[in-house]
């Protein structure tokens, strides 16, 4: 039978996915999302570097309702990825690995971000 | 100038590829490690940019720990970024070809933005 007329094993899309693997893979993307975060700081420091008319101008843009919207995606990106990220530290220690705790663990973990998020977006 | 960075970029790259698996997972937690209190920088980074006038906001990166924070920060940022870019196009993209154009397009993407960090602060440097 050619590879393309196998049928498939049942797979993520059918599966309900548990809290955890729903934060892993939220994980990547907030890691991805970030990396676009990284062209706002890069654009940041050409607009210093390119004078004060410059600078200004964003960051005048940079104080719009607007763009204050994406900088909060942002922190929030960042608040998660860096909470999941310190889980992922834990679990690399053969921490954190209890089943019956797993569900309990991710709330935690979305309340640290949470927190965190707000306490960033008070900040800046 | 631009084949001089391509002949830095290409030995580097086919290093950075033949990294052992083990190795790269490693350096993805070292720099996530070191990137937990860099966080905290760039929140500051970012208030003052909001924030602060232009002599301000020049004084305070152009200070010297602000500067190695700076510098700190694009390294590992930069080799963190990469790296789990790099499992990010290896887990989903099975294309063998592909997945090395990609690879080779992110690390000259954080070459760019590494060149041009530092290239702003240092017009910012004599422009001051």
């Amino acid at each position: 039978m050619p590879n393309s007329h196998r049928p498939l094993a049942p797979h993520v899309t059918i599966y309900k996915w548990p809290l955890t693997a729903v934060l892993s893979i939220s994980h990547r993307l907030t890691g991805v999302f970030l990396l676009l975060g990284l062209v706002v700081f890069f654009t940041v420091l050409v607009a210093l570097a390119s004078g004060e008319a410059v600078f200004l101008s964003v960051q005048d843009f940079l104080n719009q309702r607007p763009a204050q919207i994406v900088l909060a995606g942002f922190a929030f990106a960042l608040s998660f990825h860096l909470v999941h990220g310190l889980r992922h530290l834990l679990w690399d220690l053969g921490l954190g690995f209890e089943s019956s705790k797993l569900r309990v663990y991710a709330l935690w973990e979305l309340l640290a971000i949470s927190v965190l998020t707000g306490v960033a977006l008070v900040l800046i | 100038m631009i084949s001089k960075i391509k002949e830095f970029l290409h030995p580097l790259s086919t290093q950075l590829r033949a990294l052992p698996v083990k190795n790269q997972w490693l350096w993805q937690r070292v720099t996530a490690f070191l990137l937990v209190p860099l966080v905290i920088w760039l929140g500051v980074f970012f208030h003052v940019a909001l924030t602060a006038s232009y002599k301000e906001f020049s004084e305070w990166l152009l200070g010297p720990w602000n500067l190695a924070g700076l510098f700190v920060f694009l390294s590992v940022v930069a080799a963190h970024g990469y790296l789990g870019l790099k499992v990010i196009i290896e887990d989903y993209l099975s294309d063998q070809r592909l997945q090395e154009q990609l690879m080779l397009i992110a690390l000259w993407g954080f070459g760019l933005l590494g060149v041009g960090a530092v290239g702003a602060v240092i017009i910012l440097f004599f422009r001051v």
